[in-house]
């Protein structure tokens, strides 16, 4: 298999894993997967990003508890949606059972947006899409994608864990994290305790568009709903995949 | 691909801003958007559609429509200190550094698409927020093109596109008000061999079970950083140039 095939199955492949066995992760794996954080792409080459490894197991449940009333605040929120479109493990507002608790390893990704001194002056004055915010959130992204492909490599299990306002000041103080950073998300590490089934993507002709934009892949808002409807009962069906 | 493979791929990738004059197949293309379709998505929302042009008279338009909004970007670059002003905007612009790439691949984002991930996140804004999700799930699809690129020989550079030029590039490419576009991928067969990347040491950036207060940086320690990566990124975006 040449080297593009070869990248592109091993992204295709990784799915995101909410069941860990309680097998560790070697120092090896865990290196290898900073590395490839550690190489992802920045603007003008910042690199904000640093990583805690976060492998106590008192350290690593505090964090799963501290997420309590972040969890059910959301969960609050999710119940004012149509059932349908409601996000599976936010469904219900009763006490959380997250899948990554079991996770061996949790590597908190922290940035430092002093770094974005680096890009172009420009970005907090002419905004769009490379505003001075989004170009720090991209890097910090490709870092934690790079790590997500990384485990992947290695047959490992992961999960993206978003960190949102009411679970950022208890991981702060747990892990004394300065106030200089920010906390954007937790890469989850351990080996599946589950089998996932295939990804779902929207097909590549519908998303590809030659030389320019072509009309009959615009999707109106009914469109965007009733995709967003078959993805609900495809991921639902993945949750409850196990071995 | 194993890890060993991986970790080649992202050593590897640079960022390249001189292209041969070799077209890259239409085959080659829809694997590198394969690659870029299975990226990570909040709540699996798959915000990204892509423009791929490889017409040699839109591709013109594009690099036209660059100038205005990079003499912008230069002006306002003029007010900072003159060792700490980027490489590119050191100089008057006059055209693209990625003018001879064969591809632009515009990646366009569809912010109705959020919808998919916890409704929460709208109302509790953080890094976690609405935008913020968009934004990286934006990224990852752009940063598997890259590497993907990387993998089939390719090079590549990553192009923020601020506001003033998406309007043009929405214009010249006739994309629905609904779209953004987010940033163009150059690809073409790197016409230089790049020099080695520059990253900070795994032990200055990794803390264990908590942050390691001796790897603080104060704000000194920031701006030299920021002076010395322009000296390490200077001799190969020179090679670029």
């Amino acid at each position: 298999m040449n080297r593009l095939d070869s990248f592109i199955e091993l992204a295709r492949e990784r799915r995101s894993t909410r069941a860990f066995t309680e097998e560790p992760v070697s120092e090896e794996e865990i290196t290898n997967i900073l590395e490839a954080g550690r190489f992802s792409m920045s603007g003008a080459n910042a690199q904000p990003w640093e990583f805690i490894v976060v492998r106590d197991p008192a350290l690593r449940s505090e964090i799963v508890e501290a997420r309590e009333e972040s969890h059910l605040v959301n969960a609050a929120i999710e119940q004012t949606r149509l059932e349908e479109f409601r996000l599976r493990g936010k469904s219900q507002a009763t006490s959380q059972n997250v899948g990554f608790k079991n996770a061996p390893v949790f590597i908190v990704v922290i940035g430092d947006k002093r770094t974005h001194l680096c890009s172009v002056y420009s970005t907090p004055f002419l905004p769009g899409d490379c505003g001075a915010g989004t170009t720090y959130l991209k890097n910090m992204a490709n870092a934690a994608h790079n790590m997500h492909l990384a485990a992947k490599a290695q047959s490992l299990g992961s999960m993206w864990v978003s960190i949102g306002k009411l679970w950022d000041e208890p991981i702060r103080r747990i892990l004394n994290i300065p106030e200089i950073y920010d906390i954007p998300c937790m890469v989850c590490v351990g080996h599946p305790a589950e089998i996932r089934s295939n990804g779902v993507r929207r097909d590549l002709k519908d998303l590809v568009n030659w030389d320019s934009y072509d009309m009959s892949h615009y999707r109106s808002g009914k469109d965007v709903n009733d995709c967003l409807m078959n993805q609900r009962q495809h991921t639902r069906s993945a949750y409850v995949t196990k071995p | 691909m194993d890890i060993n493979e991986f970790l080649d791929l992202v050593h590897k990738r640079r960022s390249i801003r001189r292209f041969k004059n070799e077209p890259v197949s239409d085959e080659t293309i829809l694997q590198i958007l394969e690659a870029s379709r299975w990226a990570m998505s909040g709540g699996d929302g798959q915000p990204w559609e892509y423009v791929v042009v490889k017409d040699e008279a839109k591709r013109k338009q594009i690099l036209d429509a660059w100038l205005d909004p990079t003499i912008e970007a230069y002006w306002i670059e003029q007010t900072r200190v003159p060792e700490l002003r980027h490489h590119h905007l050191r100089t008057m612009p006059t055209e693209p550094p990625f003018k001879d790439a064969p591809v632009l691949i515009v990646l366009l984002g569809d912010r109705r698409t959020f919808q998919a991930s916890v409704l929460g996140c709208h109302f509790l804004m953080t890094e976690g927020s609405a935008d913020a999700i968009f934004q990286k799930n934006m990224a990852n699809a752009t940063q598997n093109i890259h590497l993907a690129a990387a993998a089939a020989g390719l090079g590549s550079e990553w192009i923020s596109v601020n506001k003033l030029w998406a309007r043009s590039i929405k214009n010249i490419l006739g994309i629905p008000d609904v779209l953004e576009v987010h940033n163009i991928a150059a690809i073409g067969y790197p016409a230089y061999q790049p020099k080695p990347n520059y990253r900070r040491e795994l032990n200055e950036i990794v803390h264990y079970d908590g942050y390691d207060m001796s790897k603080y940086r104060t704000a000194d320690d920031i701006r030299n950083y920021i002076l010395k990566l322009r000296e390490e990124t200077a001799p190969p975006y020179k090679q670029g140039l």
